[in-house]
């Protein structure tokens, strides 16, 4: 046999961490944080939330984060973003007049003060994101509010699922020029460009996503069908979706993590809820690799396996499955023609309107004809096993 | 009888038309000479189509087609050739029709059984060619009837599966009484025809042909005399499966007995000595095998290269012989490809073999009457595809219709919990809030994140915070964001959610954990008694849904059934804690016996009522609810009843 082969080689390879993707998804409904105000307001759950990330990117240096906000009536990046030349000079000012001035309310430019106590690729991080959210809350409008008690979960999804197939197709190497330039004041940690380069060469190691989806409302069977596509679509990813719910129903979420093997956590009382923090650090810091290893937390109880129906988006326990696509239905069809896939389904007398109590005096017939077709009264041949 | 005569006119030659007495046969029997016998005969049964002159046209003829041939006969008498055309007409179309209603008798009227009684302007021979070609079994399995009515097949299903068996019985036996044994057993089987389906399937297959000669072995028995005995015992299947591998041995069969094999046992020990048993089995002959002057005249017979029906129509593409002579390259590949090495007899060998084995076997994915050679769709699918630059799409688009109109709800009653809640909520305040609380803490923009969280690193005043602390509503005191209180309880929940899990999931093979502590015998018992739990839902739904009010009484017994199925849960977990009781007391005299003050972990110990009400929650729930649906349906139509 020769020794030397390539097999040692990627063995060898193995010893190094993959370099981890952790896109975290925060549900920014106003109307849900202004409920949690007393507990734990929206800042302090951000503030967590950016220890949280600081922790995962200090792990291993090739580590990339991601964030996007899944708001009332839309999804928005909060980091990376896309950072357009045109706007910055070379100064670090704005040339845009209104934006300037917009920025300059609130404490600066896009590149972040100079302070000797934070690390730069941290204060980087903080700053777009911090910006950005205050952007985001700044153009909602009390009707985009009002309009839904939902969050956009399945846009957030969406971008998440997006932004993680693109990085794994062109993901920066370890030993690529990518990897955080501590002498650039303008390079960022992970990298904050979103535009990235299809021509380079896909990691031997790979690239280990997961989501974590940070949610406080409820309410997301409007987009039942979207959010399990998403779902699925993780599967087949192989990336897992954590969940930290703080409030709302879990309906679906619940569903994801179990779906995908990712941790699921509902932080229900006000105590649990202040202690976001360590919840976050402990039982959400590890990656596949560490997984591997570990033994997850998680609720012990059964998981909501309950669909909403395809016709009304309601949460259904009892439907109608349509036998060709699958499709759920909270009552019977009218014409029988699926909704979705148009087969035309013989329900037989399956799904009437429930009859209990026997007509003493029959007024007049409902349906004369229908009785006891399912059943009939042969009792020849009745196979007696045995 | 002759009832239907008629004079004609065939090939411009007089005679009449006339029909066989058992009406199988028309006859054409020409006028001159008489007493002439039949010309023309034609089998009823294959007529295809009949074609008669208009009724309002002078000329009077009815043309006969019969496959490809057609016959045109004009009646020529004078007075009655339209009324004469008419009988024969009628009398052909009569008999066809009949002839074709016995022939959809035959194919077992399956779904489409009323093609009998259509009209009989419909070709005798389509029902004919229909009847040949159908292969009339396998429609059955796709129907949901016979699969229903078919008891022997249940039966045998009930046989083979024991799970399935079992929960038959179970559920059988704890039927409500006014069910039926007739009415439990549709409803069983209607949920389970796709089971039968496939348990018919599995039963019609057949084994194929296997290669006989090996399986035929001598039987050493020790005689009276102590000397061995060896004995071969051939069943008259194996015989006629080696007639039909070798046809040599037929060949040298039927040429050598009784002549000079006076017998065939007298040939057949010969045949199992010879030579030439070890030619055809492929094994090397030795010099000192036994010799056998007539058998071994047939060690040179060359058997017919491979049978008919594979060779002359393999498509080249997988033929390398076609690719040898299509190619101007020769493969230099592996030692069975050298033409070289070909006259290895074992190749040879297990080569024919194999190729005769496949050609008894008929196609299952092709017609049999399928044009020989490659037609498109062959060529399609032995294309090797992964080498194509694209496959094309064919994935099948779902769209979600008519979404619109049931969308947006607007109907208060509709909304969540949450939904109501932000109601309550003034929009402009919410956001007003927000935006206030994610103004920058300080002049520079700089977040001191240990500030932002509230993390105090010293370990003191927990308290101190807490008094200027807001209270909530209620006037407990909030959990203060990241104090060290809040953190540790944190970290308390999570170590005891990864234990839990642990405990669930340290030793997934061992039977003791997947029991969760309850003993073999008591899982069993409820499994059983969740599988006939779940029957009656089944059949409850089914029943409840089916809006029949002729079976309300049914019904009112079924749901009586479903509380029964509870109180066997209850049973069951009375049983479990029993159980519990006594480990538990064993434990203990244990350690009364032994004096060793050990502590043992009663919580650990598992099993007991609660492990079995924590494994069937979701049955109870699904019994709970299926009784109060059915209930609030009662009420509701008993005051509507009360009231009408
Ligand atoms: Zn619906
Ligand atoms: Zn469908």
């Amino acid at each position: 046999m020769n020794a030397i082969d390539a097999t040692d080689r990627a063995v060898a390879e193995q010893d190094i961490e993959p370099p981890s993707l952790l896109t975290i998804i925060i549900d920014t409904n106003p109307h849900a944080w202004a409920l949690l105000d007393d507990t734990l307001p929206l800042t302090k759950a951000v503030a967590s939330l950016l220890v949280f990330i600081n922790a995962h990117l200090a792990i291993n240096y090739t580590n990339q984060v991601a964030v996007i906000a899944s708001h009332s009536e839309r999804a928005e990046w909060l980091y990376p973003t896309d950072v357009h030349p045109d706007n910055v000079q070379s100064n670090g000012a704005l040339a845009n007049g209104r934006d300037y001035e917009d920025l300059m309310d609130r404490g600066g430019p896009v590149q972040p003060p100079d302070d000797a106590n934070k690390y730069r690729p941290f204060a980087q991080l903080e700053h777009t994101l911090m910006y950005n959210l205050r952007k985001m809350m700044n153009t909602t409008t009390t009707d985009a509010i009002n309009s839904s008690p939902a969050t956009m979960l399945a846009g957030a999804l969406t971008r998440a699922l997006a932004y993680i197939s693109k990085q794994t197709a062109s993901l920066p190497t370890a030993t690529s020029s990518t990897q955080f330039n501590y002498s650039d004041p303008s390079a960022m940690a992970g990298g904050n460009e979103l535009t990235t380069d299809p021509t380079k060469s896909a990691n031997a190691l790979g690239l280990s996503s997961r989501i974590l989806i940070v949610s406080v409302s409820g309410d997301l069977a409007d987009r039942y069908i979207e959010i399990m596509n998403c779902i699925f679509a993780c599967q087949r990813m192989s990336v897992p979706i954590d969940v930290l719910k703080l409030a709302g129903d879990p309906v679906f979420l619940q569903q994801a993590a179990d779906t995908t093997g990712g941790i699921y956590m509902s932080l229900s009382t006000s105590t649990a809820r202040a202690g976001l923090l360590q919840y976050l650090m402990f039982a959400y810091l590890m990656d596949q690799t560490a997984r591997n290893h570990l033994i997850a937390p998680g609720e012990g109880e059964g998981v909501d396996f309950r669909a909403a129906c395809f016709c009304h988006k309601r949460v259904v326990d009892i439907g109608f499955v349509c036998s060709i696509c699958l499709s759920i239905f909270c009552e019977p069809l009218p014409d029988g023609t699926c909704l979705l896939c148009g087969s035309h389904l013989s329900m037989t007398n399956y799904g009437r309107k429930p009859v209990v109590v026997p007509k003493k005096k029959v007024k007049k017939k409902k349906r004369p004809t229908e009785s006891g077709t399912d059943t009939p009264a042969s009792g020849a041949g009745t196979p007696m096993p045995g | 009888m002759p009832s239907t005569r008629a004079s004609v006119s065939y090939k411009k030659k007089d005679g009449h038309l006339t029909l066989s007495d058992d009406q199988k046969y028309l006859f054409w029997t020409p006028s001159t000479p008489a007493n002439a016998s039949p010309a023309v005969t034609i089998p009823i049964a294959e007529i295809t189509n009949l074609q008669q002159t208009p009724a309002n046209s002078e000329k009077v003829a009815l043309r006969v087609i019969v496959k490809d041939e057609n016959y045109v006969f004009s009646f020529t008498s004078p007075a009655e050739a339209r009324k004469e055309q008419e009988a024969v007409t009628e009398a052909l179309r009569g008999v066809i029709a009949a002839g074709k209603a016995s022939a959809a008798q035959q194919l077992k009227a399956t779904s489409n059984g009323a093609d009998g009684g259509e009209s009989a302007g419909q070709s005798a021979a389509m029902a004919i060619a229909k009847a040949l070609s159908s292969r009339s079994t396998d429609e059955a399995w796709y129907d949901d009837n016979k699969l229903r009515n078919d008891f022997q097949l249940q039966r045998s299903l009930l046989q083979a599966n024991k799970p399935l068996y079992d929960r038959f019985n179970q559920a059988l036996k704890d039927k409500p009484e006014s069910v039926s044994v007739a009415q439990f057993t549709t409803q069983f089987w209607s949920t389970r025809l796709h089971l039968l389906r496939a348990h018919a399937i599995e039963k019609a297959q057949k084994e194929g042909e296997y290669n006989v000669l090996p399986e035929i072995k001598y039987n050493t028995v020790i005689g009276p005399d102590g000397e061995p005995i060896k004995t071969l015992n051939m069943t008259k299947e194996q015989v006629a499966l080696i007639f039909k591998q070798y046809p040599v041995v037929r060949k040298a069969f039927n040429e050598t007995v009784p002549k000079p094999f006076a017998d065939a046992r007298r040939f057949w020990s010969a045949f199992f000595a010879s030579r030439l048993l070890k030619k055809l089995k492929g094994l090397r002959i030795e010099k000192n095998d036994p010799q056998d002057p007539v058998l071994d005249r047939y060690l040179e017979h060359e058997e017919d290269t491979g049978p008919a029906s594979i060779a002359g129509h393999v498509p080249h593409i997988i033929d390398l012989e076609g690719n040898e002579q299509n190619t101007h390259f020769h493969l230099e590949g592996d030692y069975e490809m050298r033409a070289a090495k070909h006259d290895r007899p074992i190749l040879h060998i297990l080569n024919s073999m194999s190729e005769k084995l496949l050609s008894h076997v008929a196609p299952a994915d092709g017609e049999a009457h399928a044009p020989i050679g490659m037609d498109e769709g062959t060529f399609e699918q032995l294309r090797l595809r992964d080498l194509a630059v694209q496959d094309s799409d064919n994935r099948v688009v779902l769209n979600v219709r008519e979404q619109a109109r049931y969308t947006g709800k607007q109907d208060e009653d509709e909304w969540s919990a949450d939904a109501k809640l932000y109601a309550q909520q003034d929009p402009e305040v919410v956001i007003e809030d927000i935006r206030a609380q994610l103004q920058p803490a300080n002049d520079n923009g700089v977040l001191r994140l240990d500030e932002a969280i509230g993390f105090q690193s010293d370990e003191d005043d927990d308290e101190e915070e807490m008094e200027d602390g807001a209270t909530t509503a209620n006037g407990a005191k909030p959990a203060q964001v990241a104090s060290h209180k809040s953190l540790d309880t944190a970290s308390r929940s999570i170590l005891s959610s990864i234990s839990q899990r642990r405990s669930q999931t340290s030793n997934p093979t061992s039977p003791e954990s997947l029991l969760s502590g309850l003993s073999q015998p008591l899982f069993d018992t409820l499994t059983i008694t969740h599988n006939t739990t779940t029957e009656f839902l089944h059949y409850f739904w089914t029943l409840f849904l089916s809006g029949d009010s002729s079976r309300t009484a049914e019904l009112q017994q079924l749901v009586a059934t479903l509380d029964r199925s509870l109180d066997r849960i209850n049973a069951v977990a009375e049983q479990a804690e029993e159980e519990r009781k006594a480990r538990v007391e064993k434990m203990r005299e244990y350690q009364k016996k032994t004096g060793k003050r050990f502590r043992f972990d009663e919580a650990g110990l598992g099993g007991g009522k609660k492990v079995v009400e924590e494994m069937v929650r979701p049955t109870v729930e699904a019994l709970k609810r299926a009784g109060a649906v059915y209930r609030t349906a009662f009420e509701e139509q008993s005051r509507e009843a009360g009231a009408g």
